[in-house]
């Protein structure tokens, strides 16, 4: 079944890549270009999530969410803004959107970003995990125990939240971003290649020589975790 | 005064305030004036009706002792002693005739016995009428009595207080309308020397600033605090000038580089050539998208936005998240990385921007310090401060260098050997200042020890939130 996702933008240009991006990726995408129009589409509640910009002709994106959540539709909610300080994101996220992006912001990151929001939907409806694998890799979320191929491999706390992530979302790319926040909790740059070399080492880790990797690296947008090449 | 004139004056400060004072004033005096008519009459009264009590009293007596002759004996005697110059005494018969006293004929107009009544008689041997307060009394005899004595000097007591009292109306409208404009005309002077100061900035010339006596009075803090905040406004002013100037040369590099890769490229048409330039741009432009984002979130700091979002947090298990984030990365390139003596430290702030400005200090010891092979990140406590810093054993920054290096955009390899936004200090002081503190760049001997001061917070309030996992 195709998804459906609604895209709230008054910036053409801005809409038309966005909406491009997402039909290349198989999604259905309707598309609003103010805040009244966008409400009345997403409190039709039948889309899979909404991409919401914060600052619309109309009403305010702030505002088309309150009023989304008022009326208890439950749609995942990504804003776009091109407000980026860290006290924007806080009020973003408390008047209920599940995710934050900012203006200019990568296609791919956006797509990474969705997806995941789907997955942590699909999860949550689930019954509770307590393991997860990926190949010959395997992960108990009780005991703490990672092992590859029988061999237990030790990890750090955050060596372990980290691959914990990857394998949350395996098979889908994760970006820097994502990584942070999700697994530190910080939400700034911290500049260099912080993220990266963290990567690395879980790498070393994980692919020893003469095993097929598992953790790759996807050019300019982020890591994935997959058994396939 | 034409009309519109007179409308204008009524509206005005100066007018109203003149009246006021008046008013004030007024509404002073007059009530003071009033008592003391009213109490000095009252006084006066009492002298007089306490010699006529007293009189009325021994005449009774005499009359219960010596009869109705004893009074009239008594009334002869006193007449002839000259005792009554100030009293007026009648006795009369049932018939009304006179047996004894200095008025001529009871007055008509007194029938009955009455308490208090004041009136103009003519004493016996007096050419013209006086002002009497009376009293009359009936005997069971049928014989009558008037007592009264004269209260000419009480009336002319009254009259002169009045007199003084409007005196001193007439005195203080004058005095007060002239006292309020001599206050107003001080008012209006001082007034508008701030006004043509402000009148001036407002004309664009900002280094102004308003002549203080130094004395303290309401005007010469007003003076002071329009000083501080005119020489604040001319501060951020400069800044503001200084950051525009370096953010656009700044800018101006990425975007000559970004511009000779495209050139390049267009030039050699290969495919590979073009994506190399297609990644070049990429980098380059996020480059200056991190230099925008630091601009703005370093302003946002300076402009105090960002408080509404404070909340207790733990500082020891912030460094101690951003020590193991940087670890990896430090030891990549040869540096250890340690926290000194950890522990727990409950502060209340934002943690994004603190982390941020911790962040931003690791990021440059491991840029600039990395060559002294060690990075000590700490927390400390004083009485009155938080301190939190982060130290290397590099170069360090020479002591007249160190102000410099604080400023945006402002990098002190001129070579610009490693990337960077030339931002990284300046958010760090603008965040330690948002939390009403200082960054302090310190010589570690050798290297550079940077200092995050912060004034310590009461953290009773302060519950674990669970923020930091782990």
């Amino acid at each position: 079944m195709t998804k459906k996702i609604l895209v709230v933008e008054d910036d053409a240009t801005t809409a038309d890549y966005v909406a491009k991006g997402l039909v290349e990726n198989g999604y259905v995408v309707d598309r609003a270009a103010d805040g009244r129009e966008g409400l009345f589409h997403a409190l039709d509640g039948a889309y899979a999530a909404v991409i919401l910009d914060r600052m619309l002709p109309g009403m305010d994106g702030l505002a088309v969410l309150g009023a989304i959540r008022a009326a208890n539709v439950e749609t995942p909610v990504i804003i776009l803004s091109a407000l980026g300080s860290t006290d924007e994101r806080v009020k973003g996220l408390k008047a209920g959107s599940d995710d934050y992006l900012i203006k200019p912001f990568a296609f791919s990151e956006l797509l990474a970003r969705l997806e995941a929001l789907q997955r942590r939907g699909a999860a949550n409806a689930q019954a509770v995990v307590t393991s997860l694998t990926c190949g010959e890799l395997s992960m108990d979320l009780l005991s703490h125990r990672v092992e590859r191929a029988g061999a237990r491999i030790d990890l750090q706390p955050r060596e372990f939240r980290l691959l914990e992530f990857l394998l949350r979302n395996q098979g889908h790319v994760v970006t820097r971003t994502m990584l942070l926040e999700e697994v530190w909790d910080y939400h700034f740059d911290p500049g260099t290649n912080v993220i990266d070399v963290h990567i690395s080492r879980l790498r070393k880790k994980i692919d020893e020589a003469g095993q097929a990797p598992l953790v790759h690296t996807v050019r300019g947008v982020g890591y994935m975790l997959s058994e396939a090449a | 005064m034409s009309r519109p004139g007179w409308t204008r004056l009524k509206r005005s400060t100066t007018a109203r305030f003149v009246l006021l004072y008046l008013a004030l004033s007024l509404a002073g005096i007059i009530p003071l004036l009033l008592a003391t008519y009213y109490q000095a009459d009252r006084i006066a009264e009492g002298q007089f009706s306490a010699q006529i009590e007293n009189r009325k009293a021994n005449l009774l007596l005499t009359y219960r002792t010596g009869g109705i002759e004893g009074v009239a004996q008594g009334i002869r005697d006193r007449m002839a002693s000259g005792a009554a110059a100030q009293t007026a005494l009648l006795l009369v018969d049932p018939q009304g005739r006179r047996m004894a006293g200095n008025l001529a004929a009871w007055p008509p107009t007194v029938r009955r016995p009455t308490g208090w009544t004041e009136m103009r008689l003519y004493r016996d041997g007096h050419a013209r009428a006086e002002l009497f307060a009376l009293t009359a009394i009936h005997l069971p005899s049928g014989h009558r009595l008037l007592i009264g004595t004269v209260i000419e000097d009480r009336t002319r007591m009254r009259e002169a207080q009045l007199l003084a009292l409007l005196g001193a109306l007439v005195l203080a409208i004058p005095i007060g309308l002239a006292g309020s404009l001599v206050m107003v005309r001080f008012m209006n002077r001082r007034v508008g020397a701030v006004a043509n100061v402000a009148a001036r900035i407002a004309g664009g010339d900002l280094s102004r600033r308003v002549e203080t006596g130094g004395t303290k009075d309401p005007f010469d803090r007003l003076g002071d605090s329009l000083n501080a905040m005119l020489a604040r406004i001319e501060a951020l002013v400069e800044e503001l000038r200084l950051v525009t100037d370096a953010l656009a040369h700044d800018l101006r590099s990425p975007l000559t580089r970004i511009r000779a890769s495209v050139e390049k490229a267009m030039v050699e048409g290969s495919e590979n050539a073009q994506r190399h330039a297609i990644e070049a741009t990429s980098s380059e432009i996020d480059l200056m998208l991190r230099m925008i984002a630091g601009t703005l979130e370093i302003s946002r700091a300076e402009a105090g936005m960002g408080r509404e979002y404070f909340a207790p947090f733990d500082l020891g298990a912030l460094t101690r998240d951003l020590c193991e984030m940087y670890q990896p990365l430090a030891e990549e390139s040869g540096v250890s990385i340690a926290v000194d003596k950890p522990r727990e430290m409950t502060f209340f702030g934002n943690r994004e921007l603190v982390g941020q400005a911790v962040s931003n200090l690791i990021d440059n010891a491991l840029k600039y310090g990395s060559g002294g092979g060690s990075i000590r990140i700490g927390v400390d406590e004083t009485d009155s401060s938080v301190l939190f810093w982060v130290a290397d054993r590099g170069a360090g920054i020479p002591a007249d260098r160190r102000e410099e290096a604080l400023r945006k955009y402002r990098r002190l390899d001129e070579a610009r050997a490693t990337d960077g936004s030339g931002l990284g200090l300046a958010l760090v002081r603008a965040v330690a200042r948002l939390h009403g503190g200082e960054l302090i760049l310190e010589d570690n001997e050798p290297g550079l020890r940077a200092v995050i001061s912060l004034p310590r917070t009461d953290s009773a309030d302060a519950g674990g939130d669970g923020r930091s996992r782990q």
